[in-house]
């Protein structure tokens, strides 16, 4: 398995070149395992022609299919988006693109990122490399299968309550969401706008730190990107053993006994190279999933409302212009969309704003003020990244409440705008497991660097041969 | 009839002179072919993020200095939610909770009208309607519009339009709005109801749709009228929306509010709070101008003469002399009948506040005659002299010494013992011929007031 | 708890449903509010103010003008434009009458 840099090496020796090892990513597309819901080939190998000399040079680069790309259908797997093709490119896409990156395909997703599974999908469902009846994880399923099926190098998700963190749980990966502001949102579309983000899937911490360093910083079209400096997160190699690592217990609550001891492992490796370890207590994690409901339910009725079909899009006529709308939206949205826009729509009415939404929004508060006075005690947490390993497919499809199960340990982050990374500890039977490392905000070139290190000391085995050999 | 008072309140939504739409860098221009001032921002295409005018923001923040309002240093943008063709998003970006302003008054016709609130929106797009179908230009979506409530204290369809008259005016004149009623850069809701109880409000209806000054004074009218009949007639005035003709001049009810739309209002995530510095506030402040009849108003209440206060504010630079003057020398009448006069028959020449104080000082002290102090200020205008220096200089002090002026009025009586008889037989306009006499025997010299008094009193001696 | 009205959410949402899907959501949607109604449990009478954003004021662009997409790029996505404008079922405008 060859990283990025090493790639690059070998680029310039002329074995493969870009060229081939495009080829080999498309060759490894398996379409029974629908990652893609796009495949740009044409457009990857125009990328190649121009040959940008960048930190992405010659990489393909696997994008989750609601992140716009100038030229290619965006569908956000949604009927609703029939049709429609983008004027311009998101922010982060023009950086790989300076970079060298070129991109091999739109990868499948939960509709418009609502779910945990990538099935609730107009495309159908994703299925998991390792197991074809499991589930790859969600909403970036599509991204995760992509590079853990060795189609793509590295792959940009988007999390908004654990959706690049989970997959790459499922799939054997890193996933990384940055602090809410660190990447810019502009191009992506929104669920939930408070808390999106833009997140990387790739086989390890330096790859991923490489395309956070290229994606990474204030774009004045988003007016919640961070100025602040960015630093060189492909550069994991130097960490204290001085850190301290809290283990907050409530995360260690409802999970498998194998998904612990798998991360005991972790912690057991770690602490061998001298990284001591600290119980700590987050209390309001019983109240993650709730809140999160209610601020994203919210916020991704308000965000799709402009799907009516006037402008692009689906578009069934009735008798008027509600009515067409009307129709637009009920045969464009899949159940679960319908479900959270509904949700959304009432707990923001004004019988109930006060309290739901405005509730939801002071327990954010409290359980990101949670998270600030727990990093006063220690620098990173590690805790589980979902309570079991991938589930089969259509095992929770139907059950709104199930689904959101794997949100617990994921979506309390997104909440408080923190950073999180998700790699892997091992692998349970046939199924590979994630841990996370959670950081205060703007520490991603910490939480990388612990798994830098966790890679050396404890390397994961699990990869499939279609990465190994590539 | 009588008995019912009218009580109306005015929502106005006026749009911004920026260069750009309120949220993207998009050109405002009115009359371009459609669909040709448009980007993916302002169509609301997925994936996009609103970006907040610069400019938008500090004409916000003058139309609230302009109306007397409070400006918020921290204020906060929200989503209003609703489907409609002219709406992009689904939502309106604007202010809820949190607004820029609120808090103002203006003058109207004496009266104080409050200004509740100004706040920043986004403007619609714009839908022309064909037989079979209605057509979206989207050039105007997005642009920068402020959105300007009063309270509820205009009594009247007059006031109504005295209000919005001013209104336009500031606008216009600061430079914020074109605020052209006809291109759609000024419209005007009113509110109205009637009652007949004091203290005790009417229910209120919106009249909507008026595009010139006398649509809102007739529909108005109009609806006073209505609502008085209902009342009148033992009925209950609903809550609906007004719809004005133009064609017909009347009003009609076009929706009656059933169910009131629910907004579901909530802070828009992808625009962190606004803040402003208060020293931002201050130099917009400074570059707010008075409008010349708040300058009158505020000049008659000083004291000064209706024809001089209109005189004096109608040029920039005689009122700030005249305010500058008056800083130093607190004569308002006074320092105003020398600009009024002398100083605008010299053509408003380049002259010191500080100087200016002092020659009308000499004069009203007595030190110097007015026409002395006449050629006093011609010299400053000339030479740039202080006022002291000319005085001397060309020895203009008056005598107002009453026992030196005594006695030159002595010698003119014996001088002129017929004049004076007749003045003691009663013709008192040789008055003025004595003090003429005093003048020419002092050269000019002499202060004509002090020395009329003098003559008065002695002749009854003599 | 009061039942939820899903006839007027679908109104304000502006999704038709028919009685099948109507009935399901309903029951769904039910289901959800009871355990999102957990969050009336807690206890917040300490106004916390940490908050998720990282960026805590607003950011001002320069007015200056940008090019706009061409009328064909706008248009591009349009079902069935009509004179370089998008069209939709006609408005009942107030002037009719």
């Amino acid at each position: 398995m060859k990283t990025i840099i090493e790639y690059q090496k070998l680029f310039k020796k002329g074995e493969p070149t870009p060229s081939d090892l495009l080829s080999s990513c498309l060759k490894k597309i398996n379409p029974s395992l629908n990652a893609y819901i796009t495949v740009t080939e044409e457009l990857a190998r125009k990328g190649l022609e121009k040959d940008i000399k960048g930190k992405l040079n010659g990489i393909p680069v696997a994008i989750k299919d609601n992140i716009n790309i100038k030229g290619v259908p965006t569908t956000c797997a949604s009927n609703v988006l029939k049709g429609f093709i983008p004027p311009f490119s998101a922010t982060v896409i023009e950086r790989i693109e300076k970079n060298g990156g070129v991109f091999i395909g739109k990868t499948n997703l939960d509709e418009f990122g609502m779910g945990s599974s990538t099935e609730r999908s107009f495309y159908g469902p994703t299925r998991n490399p390792y197991d074809r009846a499991k589930v790859p994880g969600g909403s970036s399923g599509g991204s995760a299968v992509a590079v853990a099926s060795g189609s793509a190098v590295i792959s940009l998700g988007s999390d908004t309550g654990g959706s690049v963190r989970q997959p790459a749980s499922y799939c054997g990966l890193v996933g990384l969401k940055p602090t809410y502001g660190r990447v810019s949102r502009y191009g992506l579309v929104a669920f939930a706008s408070s808390l999106d983000q833009i997140g990387i899937i790739g086989r390890n911490a330096e790859d991923v730190g490489i395309m956070l360093e290229v994606i990474a910083g204030y774009d004045p079209k988003d007016s919640t990107s961070s100025k602040k400096e960015l630093e060189d997160y492909g550069n994991l190699n130097k960490i204290s053993k001085n850190i301290k690592i809290g283990l907050p217990e409530e995360y260690f609550e409802q999970i498998d006994d194998e998904v612990y001891s798998s991360v005991m492992e972790i912690k057991k490796a770690l602490e061998k190279e001298g990284i001591s370890f600290k119980s700590v207590s987050l209390p309001t994690t019983d109240y993650i999933i709730p809140t999160y409901q209610v601020i994203s339910y919210a916020e991704a009725s308000s965000n799709l409302a402009r799907y009516d079909g006037v402008r692009y899009g689906l578009r069934r006529n009735g008798e008027n212009f509600h009515d067409t709308i009307r129709k637009s939206r009920d045969e464009g949205f899949l159940p679960e969309v319908k479900r959270r826009i509904l949700v959304g729509t009432f707990v923001l009415s004004s019988e109930a704003i006060a309290e739901y939404y405005e509730r939801a929004d002071l327990i954010r508060r409290l359980i990101t003020q949670e998270f600030n006075e727990v990093f006063k005690e220690v620098d990173y947490l590690m805790t589980p990244a979902t309570p079991t390993p991938a589930f089969p497919i259509g095992d929770r499809t139907d059950d709104p409440i199930r689904m959101h199960l794997s949100d617990r340990m994921t979506a309390g982050v997104n909440l408080a705008g923190i950073p999180a990374v998700v790699a892997p500890a091992g692998m349970i039977g046939k199924l590979p497991i994630g841990y996370q490392i959670i950081g205060k905000p703007f520490e991603e070139k910490g939480i990388l660097s612990v798994v830098r290190l966790v890679e050396k000391i404890a390397p994961f085995k699990g990869f499939l041969k279609e990465v190994q050999d590539g | 009839m009588a008995d019912y008072k009218p009580t109306i309140g005015i929502e106005v939504h006026s749009q911004l002179k920026t260069a750009t739409k309120l949220f993207c860098g998009c050109p405002v221009s009115f009359g371009v072919d459609a669909n040709t001032n448009v980007c993916s921002v302002c169509l609301g295409l997925p994936g996009v993020l609103p970006s907040l005018n610069k400019k938008a923001v500090e004409l916000a923040i003058k139309a609230g200095l302009a109306l007397n309002c409070e400006i918020h240093t921290k204020s906060i943008f929200a989503r209003k939610n609703y489907f409609y063709p002219d709406l992009p998003k689904g939502y309106q970006i604007t202010q809820y909770r949190f607004p820029i302003a609120t808090s103002g008054e203006i003058l109207v016709e004496g009266k104080k009208i409050r200004i509740k609130r100004v706040h920043l929106e986004e403007e619609s797009a714009k839908s022309m309607h064909e037989k079979d179908c209605s057509l979206i230009d989207y050039n105007r979506s997005g642009v920068p519009l402020i959105e300007i409530v009063t309270e509820p204290d205009i009594d009247s369809p007059e006031m109504a339009v005295a209000y919005l008259k001013k209104l336009q005016k500031i606008l216009q004149s600061t430079g914020i709005s074109g605020a052209v009623m006809a291109k759609g850069e000024f419209r005007c809701e009113p509110n109205i109801s009637v009652s007949k109880e004091k203290g005790k409000l009417g229910t209120r209806t919106e009249v909507k749709n008026l595009n010139s000054f006398r649509a809102v004074k007739n529909s108005l009218t109009s609806e006073i009228k209505r609502q008085i009949g209902i009342l009148e007639k033992g009925g209950i005035v609903e809550q609906a929306t007004i719809h004005y003709s133009e064609k017909t001049e009347k009003t009609r009810v076009a929706r009656l509010k059933e169910e009131a739309s629910d907004y579901r209002y909530f802070p828009e995530p992808d625009l962190p709070p606004l803040l402003i510095d208060e020293n931002r506030i201050r130099e917009i402040e400074k570059g707010l101008e008075e409008l010349p009849e708040e300058k009158t108003e505020r000049y008659i209440e000083l004291g000064l003469l209706g024809e001089d206060a209109i005189t004096i504010s109608n040029s920039k630079k005689t009122s700030k002399l005249f305010e500058e003057t008056l800083k130093i020398l607190n004569e308002p009448a006074e320092i105003s009948k020398w600009l009024v006069r002398d100083y605008r028959s010299l053509n408003e020449p380049d002259i010191s506040a500080e100087h200016l104080a002092e020659m009308i000082e000499m004069v009203l002290k007595g030190k110097i005659s007015r026409n002395a102090g006449a050629e006093v200020l011609a010299e400053m205008v000339k030479t740039k002299k202080t006022p002291e220096q000319i005085v001397r200089q060309r020895n203009l002090s008056q005598i107002s010494d009453s026992s030196a002026l005594e006695q030159v009025v002595r010698e003119v009586f014996e001088e002129n013992p017929e004049e004076l008889a007749r003045l003691k037989a009663g013709e008192n306009k040789l008055i003025g011929f004595f003090v003429g006499e005093v003048m020419k025997k002092t050269s000019g010299k002499a202060d004509p007031k002090e020395v009329s008094r003098i003559v008065s009193e002695y002749e009854k001696k003599y | 708890m009061k039942e939820i009205d899903i006839k007027r959410l679908s109104r304000l949402a502006n999704i038709e449903l028919d009685k099948k899907e109507e009935k399901k959501l309903q029951e769904d949607i039910n289901k959800i509010i009871k355990h999102i109604r957990q969050i009336q449990e807690v206890d917040v009478k300490m106004h916390p103010d940490a908050t998720h954003l990282m960026v805590d004021h607003l950011p001002l662009r320069d007015d200056k003008k940008e090019k706009p997409l061409t009328v064909k790029e706008v248009l591009s996505n349009a079902g069935n434009p009509r004179k370089n404008h998008f069209t939709i079922n006609r408005i009942i405008d107030e002037d009719d009458y």
